[in-house]
């Protein structure tokens, strides 16, 4: 609880420093659904391209003191947060340069959402007003979303909402002291109504939607279309609730008392409390040990193995715990199986009684994570270089960065699912199955360094 | 965080302010451990920083005129107070009886509870006093009510703007009442919980006697001929809101997280305003932790 209070307080400066833009158009929906009776937290990001009756181009003159260029993003970079406490969600985040709210109601079926922006600190535009209604941008959303199986669902949206969008404020009068002479940016609020489709999908470990939404801007008589796409994963709920960091503290004390071992082993040598099971200082092939694939084994008896145990499944009663592997073999003479452990390549020695053989491991990559990095930084750096060519250097330079320090920092690592090793296998077909990987015969170094 | 706030002690000692504010502390924690959100919760730690006053209320009765206009018209006193106060709780009564002080999975507190409390507080800088509050809840609403009293010395500025202990006022004792309501949404699964709460509450504003330089020596340029001026008290009642953000614990873990008992926090901005004759204002924050 230390802690939180910090967070607390970080959360309401950034409330009172709330943002530096004051538009906004209505976020994303499928992420919002999927928040529904989740302990964890959404984390979604998401891209979408306005087209249609776009407001650019236009310029105003003004009594030949200033002019006002129109000009309107034609795209938006949206990342947002939800959690959830049964049907109500709360969401917060950030679109392009507006952080927003969000919350209502949500179901597995329906939903009903409201959004506003935070009320920023912008004093400056033509109608020099600072009341309420010159800074708000906000909507409802209703949301009826009918899962088609375990892995798509299709959502229908009807909304109306106050949209914002950016007009930029010019002085064409001369002054003689300091001049702020680049062009400003005001809010332009609109009023819209409309409706949307889109689709989302179930991955691995992620879920994506495509998202298409038509609003007919009824100050202007303008259509305007929106295509969304976001990706969002799940992930433990931010720490300012004191039941997350209880839930999260019991699991960590309850893994200790289990006294699970989660250190990474050095190199070479005996590690410490690994007894009979280690082997050491005998090559692969002296031993047999064959190459596959690498697969995920399931543990039943934890103090046999020294490397990185893997959490498959979370829960405190029941943790399943595995390892992935690409050298194995099964000495039939003390029916046990020799793994080949992942990070240090040891091997350890496993009676055929306490390990299951489950799927092959799929190993995360980090192209999509660099991607989407860079595909969410074009818009920024459009903006910030002013032009779409700066947006795609921008883009690719951080793309490829990401890919560069991602590859660096985390060598591969395997991707990690709830659906991994649910189906045990018994012991008698367990054997049969590592007998299609038998060790050499004669080659095992037992404890003590004596090889027979 | 201690250490911050310790520092923030330290410097609001040098630091010099105008008026003073009195007035009675934030039910909303109160009304938290009243539906024993974290169960077992009984005591309660408030620090509250405040500002206010008034732009154009006259409340010398100084009045002026000018050659154009020769009527007396009353002046604008110009007010602007602030306080920053600790409150800690003496005693606390809640009811129903909390059975299950050490949590469960469904728990989300008490649908009708309520508390007496009663405790005390430490302003700068030399006011002490104590408060009893009532809350009671019904359903996803509470009404509370607080009646603070308290006993201060405030202090006076000298002509260089230090303070004077020579321009004191006497030992003042001020009652400031404070009625309201509110409601709490809780995302009991996080242990977090997003409130509004507002009411009436009655604000004393205090400028001590004090002394102001009325001439400059031509010849040097100094400022000469301190003069006193009388201060004043005066009080109104003000209405306002307040938004509150809590979070707390009631997860039966207590065992396997090592924890003696739940607890939580909140945080609250508050903001108030007379409408009528007089605009007082103010705007207080507060930070609370029961345990």
């Amino acid at each position: 609880m230390r802690k939180l209070h910090v967070i607390a307080f970080l959360i309401i400066v950034g409330l009172l420093l709330s943002g530096c833009s004051s538009i906004m158009r209505p976020p994303p929906a499928a992420a919002y659904m999927d928040s529904y009776n989740r302990d964890d937290a959404v984390r979604s990001f998401s891209f979408t391209y306005y087209a249609g009756n776009l407001d650019n181009g236009r310029t105003d003159n003004h009594d030949q003191e200033y002019h006002i260029n129109h000009s309107e993003w034609w795209g938006d970079g949206t990342f947002a947060n939800y959690i959830s406490g049964g049907y109500f969600a709360f969401g917060w985040g950030l679109q392009s340069l507006t952080t927003f709210l969000q919350g209502g109601f949500v179901s597995p079926y329906f939903g009903l959402t409201t959004w506003t922006n935070f009320f920023p600190i912008n004093k400056f535009g033509p109608e020099s007003s600072s009341n309420f209604m010159f800074h708000y941008s906000g909507g409802g959303m209703a949301i009826q979303q009918i899962p088609l199986n375990d892995n798509w669902k299709f959502g229908i949206t009807e909304h109306v909402a106050r949209n914002g969008r950016e007009e930029y404020f010019v002085d064409d009068v001369a002054c003689e002291m300091f001049c702020l002479d680049f062009p400003r940016p005001r809010p332009k609020f609109y009023t819209e109504m409309g409706g949307g489709i889109y689709v989302s999908r179930k991955l691995e470990n992620t879920k994506m939607s495509l998202e298409f939404r038509y609003g007919r801007d009824i100050d202007e008589n303008r259509n305007r279309f929106a295509a969304t796409f976001s990706v969002w994963g799940f992930s433990s709920a931010i720490g300012v609730g004191g039941n997350d960091q209880m839930r999260k503290m019991a699991k960590e004390n309850k893994e200790k008392q289990e006294n699970t071992k989660f250190a990474v082993p050095p190199k070479s040598g005996i590690l410490p409390g690994a007894g009979k099971a280690h082997i050491e200082n005998v090559s692969d092939s002296s031993l047999g040990i064959k190459d596959i694939d690498y697969r995920w084994f399931r543990i039943k008896d934890t103090t046999k193995v020294t490397t990185f145990l893997y959490k498959i499944r979370e829960n405190l009663d029941d943790t399943t715990k595995a390892i992935p592997s690409n050298g194995i073999c099964y000495d039939k003479s003390q029916d046990e199986v020799l793994l080949r452990q992942r990070e240090d390549s040891s091997i350890v020695r496993i009676p055929i009684t306490d390990i299951d053989y489950c799927e092959k491991t799929e190993m995360q990559g980090f192209i999509g994570t660099s991607l989407l990095e860079g595909a969410l930084m074009f818009l920024p750096g459009g903006l910030i270089t002013g032009s779409a060519t700066g947006g795609l250097i921008v883009s690719a330079v951080t793309t490829a960065g990401f890919y560069t320090a991602l590859k660096i920092i985390n060598p591969q690592v395997p991707k990690v699912n709830g659906d991994i090793c649910t189906e045990p296998h018994s012991t008698n077909l367990t054997r049969e199955w590592f007998k299609q990987y038998p060790c050499a015969e004669s080659n095992v170094k037992t404890e003590g360094g004596n090889v027979q | 965080m201690f250490k911050v706030l310790c520092v923030l002690l330290i410097v609001l000692t040098g630091a010099t302010w105008a008026d003073e504010l009195i007035m009675s502390q934030n039910f909303s924690t109160h009304a938290l451990v009243a539906k024993q959100i974290a169960p077992g919760s009984s005591r309660i730690i408030d620090i509250t920083t405040g500002y206010g006053g008034c732009d154009s209320c006259n409340v010398t009765g100084h009045t002026t005129s000018t050659a154009d206009d020769l009527k007396n018209h009353y002046t604008d006193d110009e007010i602007s107070g602030m306080i920053f106060r600790i409150d800690l709780s003496l005693f606390t009564l809640t009811w129903p009886k909390t059975e299950n002080t050490e949590g469960a999975f469904n728990y989300k507190g008490n649908t009708f509870g309520g508390g007496l409390f009663l405790n005390v507080h430490y302003a700068f800088l030399l006011e002490a006093g104590l408060t009893p509050t009532l809350v009671q809840w019904f359903g996803p609403f509470y009404v509370a009510a607080a009646y603070e009293l308290s006993l201060g010395k405030y202090f006076g500025k000298d002509a260089d703007e230090k303070m004077s202990t020579d321009l004191a006022t006497d030992i003042m004792l001020t009652g400031a009442l404070n009625v309201g309501g509110g409601t709490m949404m809780f995302l009991n699964n996080h242990g977090i919980g997003i409130g509004i709460h507002g009411g009436l509450r009655q604000m004393h504003f205090v400028r001590p006697d004090c002394e102001k330089y009325t001439g400059t020596d031509y010849r040097t340029g100094d400022k000469i001929n301190p003069k006193a001026q009388q201060g004043f008290h005066t009080q109104d009642w003000l209405l306002y809101y307040g938004f509150d953000f809590t979070g707390y614990s009631n997860l039966p873990f207590l065992k396997e997280t090592n924890s003696k008992g739940h607890s939580g926090y909140t945080v609250s901005i508050e903001s108030g305003i007379q409408l009528e004759d007089r605009p007082f204002y103010y705007w207080a924050f507060t930070w609370s932790f029961y345990l």
